[in-house]
């Protein structure tokens, strides 16, 4: 017997593409597995949407940027992993610790504040490139 | 995302199908922008076939906000669902960019 995945693995450039195809996977992601409360749902591809796009939009590099990305999920919580191969100075700041949420008319500058919020665990770290963890909890079903 | 876009005598409706992120976000803007500029600023964004949101496609909603409340107008949203109803909590947004039941209410009240 085949169990459903818990797991999928996509590799791409750094271009928005890519975001769709991860949200796309994701989607494939829950529904193969099933049982996760649509509000995980929703806040988990929130995040995975904010980080991936962040990654895509804000490389300043001359050459295409390869990124990968792991989507996973647990009896216990949704995880992703993103790892990019763009210059350790490239984006130059990534301010996470101070990403908060702009004034209700802002166009932008969302994206890092919401991933936080809709998440248990956000991190980034320049190894290589840069990687981004991602991970929600997930709610008991009741 | 598709989107698809009517006018009627008092309002336009503007209708993006799919998921609402980086990738459209700059054609909603552009359609807005459109709309504004062939004076039709009431506009209801019909939010019944958009099944995500994200913090781009909301940038897009509330450029499109300030564009229409310039031209004297307003963008009002309908028919959102409880998952982009929650993504507008979150981050606040339900306080400017309002929703409506369905189209025909966004703006029966003026």
């Amino acid at each position: 017997m085949t169990e459903n995945p818990t797991k999928i693995a996509l590799k791409g450039t750094a271009e928005l593409e890519f975001v769709d195809e991860v949200l796309t996977a994701l989607e494939g992601l829950f529904a193969s597995v099933g049982d996760i409360a649509e509000e995980d749902r929703t806040f988990f591809s929130l995040a995975v949407s904010e980080i991936a796009t962040n990654i895509c939009t804000h490389h300043n590099m001359d050459r295409p940027v390869a990124v990968s990305a792991e989507l996973t999920v647990t009896a216990t919580a949704l995880r992703a992993q993103f790892h990019d191969d763009a210059d350790p100075a490239d984006p130059a700041v990534i301010d996470l610790e101070g990403a908060t949420l702009p004034e209700d008319l802002a166009e932008s500058g969302r994206g890092l504040a919401i991933a936080k919020m809709a998440l248990d665990h956000l991190s980034h770290e320049v190894a290589d490139g840069h990687v981004w963890t991602l991970m929600k909890k997930r709610r008991q079903p009741r | 995302m598709n989107l698809s876009v009517t006018t009627h005598a008092h309002h336009a409706v503007v209708s993006p199908e799919g998921r609402l992120t980086a990738s459209g976000a700059p054609r909603i803007k552009q359609a807005i922008k459109k709309l504004i500029d062939e004076g039709h600023a009431r506009i209801v964004v019909d939010l019944a076939q958009t099944e995500f949101i994200d913090s781009s496609g909301l940038g897009a909603l509330i450029g499109g906000l300030k564009a229409a409340r310039l031209a004297e107008g307003d963008l009002r949203l309908a028919a959102a669902s409880d998952s982009v109803k929650s993504v507008l909590k979150l981050t606040s947004l339900d306080r400017v960019l309002r929703d409506y039941p369905t189209v025909d209410s966004a703006f029966s009240d003026d």
